[in-house]
């Protein structure tokens, strides 16, 4: 990522923004990116506003349409509060929305943002993801983060990149489907002894039935693509054993990168403890 | 070139809204005016010495002003490093390089914007202790071709030992360690003169052409030589070389 802000050269392989190559055309490529690296590059000295008038002018604004840029970045990334306030004494959050105002001020086609809400609290990581989603569209926003969840609720595509490898890319939905190698329903019980387990285990297209996590819960597993929750449902409300839960666990992100990074060496239940 | 002025204007702010700027300012100006006092005073004492027959070269500006210029090299060789050591140095710390890395412009343009800028700073400095000569102007007169050249020499000198403390501020990104690599840099280019006498004829001559000292006392007893003028130009223009390279090879180490 870094090689694609220009700040690191490539020891191999092209990389290019908008069609710029990073290598040869430096420059060009650099006035169509908007970066905001994992530590806020911030001048405590200089208040919001005159922080992202320097930016601008450094990312090749016209001096007569900085003003405009200025104001456009701080109403979007909502700094309007503290523009006049000094660097130095805003808070974590702040200068998290002032790092991401400082990257799309000049407004470029492209931009790499990392970890963007990292060291926020929930609502602010709620605001900032749905700036982040204002700019789909007219943007191409690549977005590096470790919360996996945040990369299924914001982004478009998803790239796994594993000891430098790019491991996967696709959507989510598709990651997740092509991963899946059954349906999984999690049932939880009153009285789950008494042969449930067999009843279960001999309905039709069901694999596997192991015990879950919690007491009196079970692991359906059923061959793939097949909605076994109706039938599941009548057995055991059928066999008197309380039925309190049901469930159908899909694939979270984290167990498709689990999945992937480690080749699936892990044991096969492993993943599955963690779904839900 | 663009992005020079820009990061230009961002180093004055920074510079001016800092302590260390004033602190060092006032320093110099408390040091500057107890010599100025003191060389006053010892050519009043003279004067009333040798009661009204001056020898022909009896003059206030060489009996004052030339060894206070003398000696305001000496404070400058202090004072520079602190002026220039967060120029880069503080960009590491707070992680700002990557910002300015990642925009278009070029390392070159970094590196004479902020020269630019500590540039100013520094005349500044020497414009207000202009106010030395102007003064005694007031009450006698002065040597203004002896002054003009010995100004000229300071601006050159100056603009030399700046380059010198940028250059430094680029290998590192604490300001002590910036500072004292520059202080060192400046003092070994200070005292390579010294060995002259007791070195062997073939180095005699290249230790005098890069001693600070002797080239700067030619403009401050008057005589504008372009080899001293091209000398101290030119070890500016080397040392910010040298920034820009030391900012371009970071990309690869």
């Amino acid at each position: 990522m870094r090689i694609l802000t220009g700040f690191l050269p490539p020891t191999s392989g092209q990389a290019s923004i908008d069609g710029c190559d990073v290598v040869e055309k430096p420059l060009e490529a650099k006035r169509r990116l908007g970066y905001l690296p994992e530590v806020v590059p911030l001048y405590e000295d200089f208040t919001a506003v005159e922080y992202l008038k320097f930016v601008a002018r450094l990312k090749g604004v016209e001096r007569r349409k900085v003003a405009a840029a200025v104001d456009r970045a701080i109403t979007l990334c909502a700094v309007t509060a503290v523009a006049d306030r000094l660097v130095r004494n805003l808070s974590r959050g702040y200068r998290q929305r002032l790092g991401l105002a400082q990257a799309i001020v000049h407004d470029p086609p492209v931009l790499i943002l990392d970890e963007p809400t990292s060291a926020m609290d929930p609502r602010q990581i709620v605001e900032i993801r749905n700036v982040i989603k204002g700019l789909r569209g007219s943007h191409t926003v690549i977005l590096s983060t470790h919360i996996l969840p945040e990369a299924t609720a914001v982004c478009d595509r998803v790239i796994i990149i594993n000891e430098g490898k790019v491991v996967a890319v696709d959507t989510y939905e598709q990651l997740a489907a092509r991963l899946r190698s059954s349906e999984k329903t999690l049932v939880r019980a009153a009285r789950p002894d008494g042969g449930l387990t067999d009843r279960l285990r001999n309905l039709p297209g069901v694999v596997h039935v192991t015990p879950g996590r919690g007491p009196g819960e079970l692991m359906v597993e059923a061959v793939l693509g097949r909605d076994l929750r109706e039938e599941i449902a009548r057995t055991i409300v059928g066999s008197g054993a309380g039925l309190l839960e049901l469930r159908p666990l899909g694939m979270s992100l984290e167990d498709v990168f689990l999945r992937l990074v480690t080749h699936e060496e892990a044991p096969a239940g492993a993943t599955e403890d963690r779904g839900g | 070139m663009r992005g020079t002025f820009v990061i230009a204007q961002k180093e004055v702010r920074q510079i001016f809204s800092s302590p260390i700027a004033y602190v060092a300012l006032a320093m110099f100006f408390l040091i500057e005016g107890y010599l100025f006092f003191s060389l006053v005073g010892v050519y009043s004492l003279q004067v009333l010495q040798l009661q009204g027959t001056p020898p022909p070269d009896f003059n206030p500006t060489r009996l004052i002003f030339t060894p206070l210029y003398q000696d305001t090299t000496f404070v400058l060789l202090l004072l520079v490093p602190v002026l220039t050591m967060r120029l880069v140095s503080e960009e590491d710390r707070a992680h700002t390089m990557e910002l300015l890395a990642t925009s278009p412009v070029t390392a070159t343009a970094i590196v004479l914007g902020k020269y630019l800028a500590v540039a100013a700073l520094f005349l500044v400095l020497l414009a207000i202790s202009a106010y030395m000569p102007l003064s005694l102007a007031l009450i006698g007169r002065l040597d203004w071709g002896l002054l003009a050249a010995t100004y000229l020499g300071l601006v050159l000198l100056g603009g030399a030992f700046l380059a010198v403390g940028l250059f430094a501020s680029t290998l590192n990104e604490n300001q002590i360690v910036s500072a004292a690599i520059g202080f060192a840099l400046l003092l070994i280019f200070w005292i390579l003169g010294f060995a002259q006498q007791t070195a062997s004829p073939g180095v005699q001559p290249i230790l005098q052409a890069l001693s600070l000292a002797t080239h700067f006392s030619n403009l401050a007893g008057g005589i504008i030589d372009t080899q001293d003028v091209l000398f101290f130009l030119s070890l500016a223009g080397f040392f910010l070389f040298l920034g820009v390279v030391a900012l371009e090879s970071r990309r690869w180490r």
